[in-house]
């Protein structure tokens, strides 16, 4: 089952950055066919990935949601996923150079995980358990693809105001084109941020007895929550608008970053995955 | 034979001249009309940069000399005065040249697009005029060929090098599809009409506002844009996502809070102003707003000479496409002069053989019937055994430098017969 994983895995890596290569070609010297290419290997990509995942899920029974092996998964699996809808309705293939290294390098760290699921111990397992972890990797998902987005209307902007167009220019996407699906992201993003931070706190609730403990993990959470309402408050204003709504998602990331992995890491906390 | 190009340009030639050398519109068909009387193949090329003859003609001398009297009969220029400004390619390096011009490497605007098209429309031109011949026609194709390819292998036509094209890279740059977009043109300077008539094309909206509504109306129904009153300027910027501003006014018409105003009616939607007055119609301090992209001449200048720096570092790759379209019609032209090289040959051949065989029998008159037809038949079989070895090596082996090395080596140099005269180096 190891073994298998790791060829699966490897074989989904090799995909995503051969794509990536193909999609820099088909942006440098522009070519439909080249994109059309850095497609086809991107959808083989997905396959073996899903293959991987819902193996994973079939042969043992537990969902991908009980430990980090299975979440990076899921995590690298939306991303690749809403990039490819993405694609399919607005056509950046520049988001795609950027997010699949990334989706890449979010599957290598699997690597470094236990391959074997564990199930949750059974305590703390609830029926809460596939909403709370499966919308909020759903909405840390959309909440990356946005920065990403953000990062490259930044980007973009600066170019633009500094040396004028110029050939790289034309590799990213319009400015108003990153800042418009982003927004949309955070749009889909948004409620079902909310509805974890809710079913958190009803499964908290259910099992350790208070719904809300201000436990590092639930505060990080409801910071990055607040966040996302700022921005989504003030997105339209003149002031707000462009630069400082870029860096609000940039900075929104580095709160789900946090709120995922980095609270876990201090190890203050009692939400866990590892089911210790 | 021989391929020779003659002519002048923009670096060797000033307006008035070539205006008076032009033989483009009316004036082409009859020229090419007449070249027939100067050369066995020819084409004209002709455009406001250049005017150029491309010929196929006998000898090397008299070619040039004919050309040179056929531009002096076409203009009515005398030919003392066209001299110091023509520029003559013999062989390879007219086929060098036209597809230098056709990639646009000798273009006033380094790979510009136009030319292309007018190679291709010269090239129609002498088809159906009946004097270019199939040398000529395999040397346009391969020089097209060439010219689309370098624009779509390297960078030579790729960003904008004129303000108007550098404006459309800037909309597409901030708001991606131009298409439904709104443009809003001040005042009806040149710049802006051109970028408006780019942006057009793409789909976009277009309403202008000058200071007299007559001639902004005036300019509306001639290009299916909307006219709107002076007045409503600022409610016109706000509605508008790309602004081109060009009016003779002496102090800035677009000021800072009217930016400021408009930005707030849009809603943090990016702005684009780009301002080619002179002097400013649109308050520096506007680019200091969020939001807002304001580009005046200079920076739009400043973009252009980037571009066309980045340009310049693609001619080399270009060049690399030249040689291996040179190298291809060379091959090309090689191949077609096998057959009659072969026969050159045999006619070079078979004059000796005549002639020794008159001398030998002159020399032997007292021999019976017999003996003389066994000399003849002895003639007859040294040559031909002699030649089939070569003649049909030169036939199967694609005869690339052979056919040449034959005619150096048998001294076969024939009016009849198609030469390259120029031995084939790298340069041009």
């Amino acid at each position: 089952m190891e073994t298998a994983s790791s060829l699966f895995l490897s074989t989904t890596v090799t995909a995503y950055g051969l794509s990536t290569w193909l999609y820099r070609r088909s942006l440098a010297l522009p070519s439909a066919r080249a994109a059309a290419w850095a497609r086809h290997a991107l959808v083989i990509g997905v396959i073996v990935h899903t293959a991987l995942f819902a193996g994973r899920w079939l042969l043992t029974g537990l969902p991908p949601v009980g430990d980090l092996f299975g979440l990076l998964l899921l995590y690298g699996w939306l991303l690749v996923v809403g990039y490819l809808l993405i694609e399919g309705r607005w056509r950046m293939s520049a988001l795609g150079v950027y997010l699949l290294p990334v989706a890449s390098l979010v599957l290598l760290l699997a690597f470094a995980a236990p391959a074997a699921p564990r199930p949750l111990p059974a305590e703390v397992w609830s029926v809460w358990l596939p909403v709370h972890a499966g919308s909020a990797f759903l909405a840390y998902a959309l909440f990356t693809l946005a920065a990403l987005l953000a990062l490259l209307a930044l980007v973009q902007e600066r170019r633009l105001r500094r040396s004028g167009p110029s050939r790289l220019l034309a590799s990213l996407p319009p400015l108003t084109a990153a800042q418009t699906v982003a927004h949309r992201c955070v749009a889909l993003g948004y409620p079902l941020i909310t509805l974890t931070l809710c079913s958190g706190a009803a499964w908290a609730g259910q099992v350790w007895g208070t719904p809300w403990s201000w436990d590092p993990k639930q505060t990080m959470a409801l910071i990055t929550w607040l966040l996302y309402t700022f921005y989504l408050r003030v997105r339209g204003e003149p002031r707000w608008a462009g630069r400082p709504s870029a860096w609000l998602l940039v900075g929104g990331l580095g709160c789900v970053l946090i709120t995922f992995l980095g609270v876990n890491l201090t190890g203050l906390t009692v939400h866990d995955f590892t089911g210790r | 034979m021989h391929l020779l190009v003659i002519g002048l340009n923009h670096t060797t030639a000033a307006l008035d001249l070539r205006g008076r050398l032009a033989l483009a519109g009316d004036r082409l068909a009859p020229a090419l009309a007449a070249l027939r009387d100067y050369a066995r193949e020819g084409a004209i090329l002709s455009t406001c940069n250049r005017t150029e003859v491309y010929a196929l003609t006998g000898h090397q001398t008299t070619g040039t000399g004919s050309l040179k009297r056929f531009l002096t009969d076409q203009s009515g220029v005398p030919a003392t005065e066209l001299e110091a400004h023509l520029y003559v390619y013999h062989g390879v390096a007219a086929v060098r040249h036209l597809c230098r011009v056709a990639a646009g490497l000798d273009s006033m605007i380094l790979g510009e697009p136009q030319i292309l098209g007018q190679v291709a429309d010269a090239h129609e031109a002498a088809l159906a005029a009946g004097v270019a011949g199939p040398v000529l026609a395999q040397l346009f194709r391969t020089a097209i060929t060439a010219g689309k390819q370098a624009r779509t292998d390297t960078a030579i036509a790729r960003n904008a090098v004129s303000l108007g094209h550098a404006a459309v890279e800037l909309a597409r740059g901030i708001f991606g599809e131009l298409a439904g977009r709104p443009v809003l043109v001040v005042g009806l300077g040149e710049i802006g009409r051109d970028a408006a008539r780019n942006l057009a094309d793409q789909g976009a909206r277009v309403t202008v506002v000058n200071r007299t509504f007559e001639r902004a109306a005036a300019w509306a129904t001639e290009t299916g844009a909307l006219a709107r009153p002076w007045a409503e300027l600022p409610a016109a910027l706000a509605a508008s996502d790309i602004v081109l501003s060009g009016t003779a006014a002496g102090a800035p018409v677009i000021t800072a809070p009217m930016v400021e105003a408009a930005l707030r009616a849009r809603r943090g939607q990016p702005l684009l102003l780009i301002d080619q007055a002179v002097p400013r119609d649109v308050e520096p301090a506007a680019a200091r707003l969020p939001n807002v992209f304001l580009y005046d001449l200079d920076r739009l200048q400043e973009i252009c000479r980037a571009n066309l720096a980045e340009r310049g570092r693609e001619i080399e790759k270009v060049e690399v496409i030249v040689d291996g379209a040179v190298n291809r019609f060379m091959s090309w032209l090689d191949e077609r002069q096998v057959a009659p090289t072969i026969a050159a040959l045999r006619e070079q051949a078979e004059r000796i053989r005549q002639s020794e065989l008159e001398k030998a029998l002159g020399r032997l008159p007292h021999l019976s019937e017999r003996e003389r037809n066994a000399i003849i038949a002895m003639s007859h079989a040294i040559v031909n055994k002699l030649l089939h070895t070569p003649s049909t090596r030169l036939k199967h082996t694609g005869g690339r430098d052979y056919a040449h090395a034959l005619r150096e080596l048998f001294a076969l140099t024939d009016e009849e017969t198609p030469a390259t005269q120029e031995p084939r180096t790298n340069q041009a």
